[in-house]
């Protein structure tokens, strides 16, 4: 019980932080399963319509229909092929990890404002950018779309997210004056 | 700020190694597929016998299977199932400051973390699959295999396995390895001292 005490008392600021995102993201996914909709035309409408007018640049002919939205998916047609864009495709639960992650870091409301304003179109490009690979994987070589889906492409925004976290952490601590930064 | 030397001084190398860790875990997919699920499948099977279940998985080369014995079904699943295992090797190799012996450390906690939920994933999945295959039929088939398949799993678990899953498949799975991350890089993630938080 001793040891127990000491432990959460010695590492309460990193299990603290770690509670505060687990409840930021857990309320977050409350919102989301009670509010598809919202996310659906705020946020995987204008991703795939960026995404379409971006495969549209590269001569690849592609449409959308948003008549699904509001039951989570809409179409993307790219010349033969229907790809059905689900939430899972446009990085929007790694949005909301950075949201939550953002909201349960120690820092300032005008810093943590800071993070969203840089960290929301960051995300919201690489997202369109994501679909775009895809829609092109689709084109090229549709044996390799659920590869690059469920691997790749989950790994690539994870990974672009944390880059985009810690940029904003050190910009935070240069703030503070911390030598380690 | 946000200048170039904040960002160049350890995020970059971060998403640098990260993706290196990925890619190389990426290129070796199916041997690690094969190894981790060689380990889990005989566990999970075991579950399943304690609670007298005719179902286990089967792996044949490269295809997992779930076999129903007594309901004579028989469905190919995804054999992906270690992806945040990737997610979370990858972390820990890249974080950079770090001695291998406590990347070595962290990286067998959460591969032990994640283990266990694998095995609860892969239990919940024989039930779970199959009420999606009836839900799936046409309804005229649909009563007379129900029939069948509620005697061997019970509805009452149906709802409550079906959001377990769900809800675990979006939200948590993706999450916990960069949750046990989180904690064990605090120090790379400057986490301040009490005084510097109120600070800030």
């Amino acid at each position: 019980m001793h040891l127990t005490t000491s432990f959460i008392h010695s590492q309460r600021r990193s299990l603290r932080f770690c509670l505060f995102f687990v409840a930021c993201l857990a309320g977050l996914a409350v919102v989301f399963e009670f509010s598809q909709s919202f996310f659906g035309w705020a946020y995987m409408y204008p991703v795939s319509l960026t995404a379409v007018g971006l495969l549209d640049l590269m001569s690849l002919e592609a449409t959308l229909n948003t008549a699904q939205i509001p039951v989570g998916f809409c179409e993307l047609a790219l010349r033969q092929i229907i790809y059905r864009v689900t939430f899972d495709c446009t990085g929007l639960f790694a949005l909301l990890v950075f949201v939550s992650l953002t909201a349960a870091y120690p820092a300032s409301f005008g810093k943590k404002g800071i993070a969203l304003l840089l960290g929301i179109p960051a995300i919201f490009v690489f997202s369109s950018l994501r679909l775009v690979v895809l829609g092109v994987v689709a084109y090229v070589e549709p044996a390799w779309i659920e590869l690059f889906h469920v691997y790749v492409m989950e790994l690539a925004t994870l990974g672009f997210m944390l880059f985009v976290w810690k940029y904003w952490i050190n910009s935070v601590c240069v703030e503070r004056g911390e030598g380690r930064c | 700020m946000l200048t170039r030397n904040s960002l160049l001084r350890d995020p970059l190398p971060l998403l640098i190694r990260f993706s290196l860790a990925a890619g190389l875990l990426f290129l070796f997919r199916e041997e690690i597929s094969h190894s981790y699920l060689a380990l889990m499948v005989p566990v999970v099977n075991g579950i399943f016998r304690l609670e007298g279940l005719a179902v286990e998985f089967i792996r044949q080369r490269d295809v997992l299977q779930l076999v129903y014995g007594d309901l004579g079904f028989r469905f190919t699943v995804h054999d992906i199932i270690y992806q945040n295992l990737t997610v979370g090797v990858a972390l820990f190799v890249a974080t950079p400051g770090q001695s291998m012996r406590w990347k070595a450390k962290w990286i067998a906690i959460v591969i032990g973390l994640l283990s266990l939920t694998h095995l609860a994933t892969l239990y919940l999945g024989g039930y779970v699959i199959v009420w999606d295959y009836v839900a799936a039929l046409p309804d005229g088939e649909r009563a007379q295999v129900a029939r069948q398949v509620l005697e061997v799993f019970p509805r009452d678990r149906d709802w409550l396995f079906s959001n377990i899953f769900g809800l675990w498949h979006t939200w948590g799975r993706p999450t916990l390895a960069l949750l046990v991350w989180l904690y064990a890089a605090r120090d790379y993630l400057y986490l301040p001292e009490e005084g510097r938080a109120a600070v800030a």
